[in-house]
């Protein structure tokens, strides 16, 4: 999967699972706070992620690591070359 | 018992099941005033039992494993300190569950500890001695990760561990080969209801692992642990109101619900409210209150556990030599995928309860035989009401009785002085506890699936019950605990039940 298919899918999950208004996802974006997701939401980016690619995320250091969307795109990457390899 | 007598609360508890009760006494016992409703009459959910011809039924509430002294049943209820009004009955700690595979003509007892139980099928199924070290060791090691189930461990975050991203159909292709093993391993799906395509291997070890320690129920079953559970929830100041449900919550501000309208119209208000009822009945409650897509698609990605077809009887003349002392078990196949299937064509899996009778009382030796059932046996069916189902329904249930009550009959010694009583389908078990399905262990288990648990959306909510963590009596008895943690604050919650431990 290139890097654009990644972004505009984890996007995609942003607009349409937490409504959020597509202008608004820049990379550098906070999730937290600039975006207005909380700790608590975590566990439901976790399952539309999941859902979306089609992958399993435990909801370990990496996931609570992540801050801005960018990072949500570079784990993205990472479970998929995990997947592969 | 009808109507609360504050129009305020610290913390309100909706379900008076296992989980809730649970959770209500404890809140109260950390200084927070507590108000716990149910639609029920009585407190309890799953774990009342009724009467019929002098003899009590359970609902809800047949054995449960880990339940020597140590053990992780025997330590909850001392940490609910209802310990000592409790009498723990064990099984024949040499044959506690015994299964027999029809098909295969395989029949073995399952005694108690895992050591026992892998040498026993060792013996019997020598090709597989690797596989059988390894899984054993992997249930150890998968309970010892797991938050709580390890007696005497700190308690850290129930996270999800590796384990619970792989299926147990995948964990018994890659290891076992033998049929009948695998098949005797897959009969725990009894036991938490969710077949072995579905389920992690780690959600099926934390259950498994507990029924090959010991296995056994409680004198009084059900009901005695549910009235332990309310007395002791009423002397620590929890509230309780009957025949009392919550209907819906006003928005509040910030995320957050407001006041509480009850079924008898009353409003009542609080800082906190926790939910031990159907994730489904959840979402409903909490979806005016503004949810994002991704938290419904979430429980709406949930579904139902398998359920049971329950014949009940009474057996007539003299007790049976070690009545009670096993949960009999009689499948037709041994894969449990197929068997799982309600297109599956065979006889489906069969679980026969014994209760012994109580001469003090005159109450007399009664079974209970739990065939696995499916939603889509009753979807016919499912829009009608208690009392006004038409004759096709009856027709269902005296059939599959009768059916029962054949499979039965060349089977248990003393089949033919069984007088059989009742029955219930997954319609009588929906209407009584008041879930969305009837299903008997809230939600299926699936691999890498995120339960309902803890602090929702709406953030003086909070979740609790069997479909959060672990199903079964002792799950939600663990969901309850659990969820107070989170709730009091982790400190002061290991401070105070440190002594337990
Ligand atoms: C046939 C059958 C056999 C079983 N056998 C066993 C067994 O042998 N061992 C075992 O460990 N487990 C067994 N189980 C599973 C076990 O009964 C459950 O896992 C456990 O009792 C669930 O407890 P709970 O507190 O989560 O839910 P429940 O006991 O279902 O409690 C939920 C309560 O919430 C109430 N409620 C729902 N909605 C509302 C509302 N809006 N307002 C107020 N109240 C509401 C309901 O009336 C109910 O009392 C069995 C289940 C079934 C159906």
């Amino acid at each position: 999967m290139t890097r654009e298919e990644i972004i505009a899918k984890t996007n995609a999950v942003f607009a349409e699972s937490f409504e959020i208004e597509p202008e608004r996802l820049k990379p550098e974006a906070n999730v937290f706070l600039d975006l207005g997701l909380d700790s608590l939401d975590t566990v439901d980016l976790v399952v539309a992620i999941q859902k979306k690619f089609g992958v399993q995320i435990r909801d370990d250091e990496r996931v609570r690591s992540i801050r801005t969307l960018g990072d949500v795109y570079d784990f993205i990457a990472t479970i998929q070359q995990e997947k592969q390899g | 018992m009808s109507s609360p007598r504050r129009e305020r609360y610290d913390d309100v508890v909706v379900g008076a099941g296992t989980a809730g009760l649970a959770s209500a006494l404890l809140l109260a016992r950390f200084g927070r005033s507590v108000l716990l409703l149910d639609r029920a009459p009585a407190p309890g959910g799953a774990l009342r039992r009724f009467r019929r011809g002098g003899a009590a039924f359970d609902t809800g509430f047949h054995f449960t494993g880990s339940i020597q002294p140590g053990e992780l049943f025997d330590h909850l209820l001392t940490v609910l300190g209802i310990r000592s009004e409790l009498d723990l009955v064990p099984f024949d700690s040499e044959a506690g569950h015994r299964f027999r595979f029809a098909e295969a003509d395989v029949e073995m007892e399952l005694p108690f500890g895992l050591d026992r139980c892998r040498d026993r099928w060792q013996a019997q199924f020598p090709q597989e001695r690797e596989a059988l070290n390894w899984y054993f060791d992997a249930l150890r090691s998968i309970a010892q990760r797991t938050m709580g189930m390890e007696v005497g461990r700190p308690l850290t975050a129930f996270g999800m561990l590796d384990e619970d991203f792989v299926s147990l159909r995948s964990v018994l292709d890659a290891r076992f080969r033998d049929p009948v093993l695998k098949g005797a391993i897959g009969a725990f799906a009894m036991c938490y209801g969710s077949p072995p395509a579905s389920v992690s291997f780690a959600a099926h070890a934390r259950v498994a692992f507990g029924f090959h320690q010991s296995g056994g129920t409680l004198a009084g079953g059900g009901d005695a642990l549910a009235d332990a559970l309310a007395r002791a929830a009423e002397r620590a100041g929890v509230e309780i109101c009957c025949s009392c449900g919550l209907e819906s919550f006003a928005p509040g501000a910030d995320r957050q619900a407001g006041a509480a309208t009850l079924s008898n119209g009353a409003e009542v208000a609080f800082e906190r409210c926790l939910l031990t009822i159907d994730p489904f009945a959840i979402l409903d409650l909490l979806e005016p209150l503004g949810l994002t897509p991704a938290f419904r698609e979430r429980v709406q990605a949930f579904t139902p556990s398998v359920g049971f077809f329950a014949a009940y009887g009474i057996v007539d003349g003299p007790e049976p030599a070690g009545f009670g002392r096993s949960a009999h078990s009689e499948f037709a196949g041994t894969d449990f995928d197929a068997m799982m299937d309600p297109a599956y064509p065979g006889d489906r899996p069969l679980v026969l309860i014994e209760v012994p009778g109580d001469p003090a009382t005159g109450t007399p030796p009664s079974v209970s035989a739990l065939e696995l059932s499916f939603a889509q046996d009753v979807a016919a069916w499912a829009g009608t009401r208690r009392g006004r189902r038409p004759p096709e329904y009856r027709a269902y249930k005296q059939t599959r009785a009768a059916a029962i009550a054949r499979r039965l009959a060349g089977r248990a010694s003393y089949a033919d002085r069984i007088r059989w009583v009742d029955t219930a389908s997954m319609l009588t078990f929906r209407d009584y506890q008041h879930s969305r399905s009837g299903s008997a262990y809230g939600i299926m288990l699936k691999t890498g699936q995120y339960g309902l648990f803890g602090r929702l959306p709406v953030r003086n909510c909070y979740a609790a019950g069997q479909s959060a963590l672990l199903p079964g009596v002792l799950g939600a008895m663990m969901s309850g605990l659990f969820v107070v943690r989170q709730m009091v604050g982790k400190e002061i919650f290991d401070a105070a039940t440190a002594g337990a431990r």
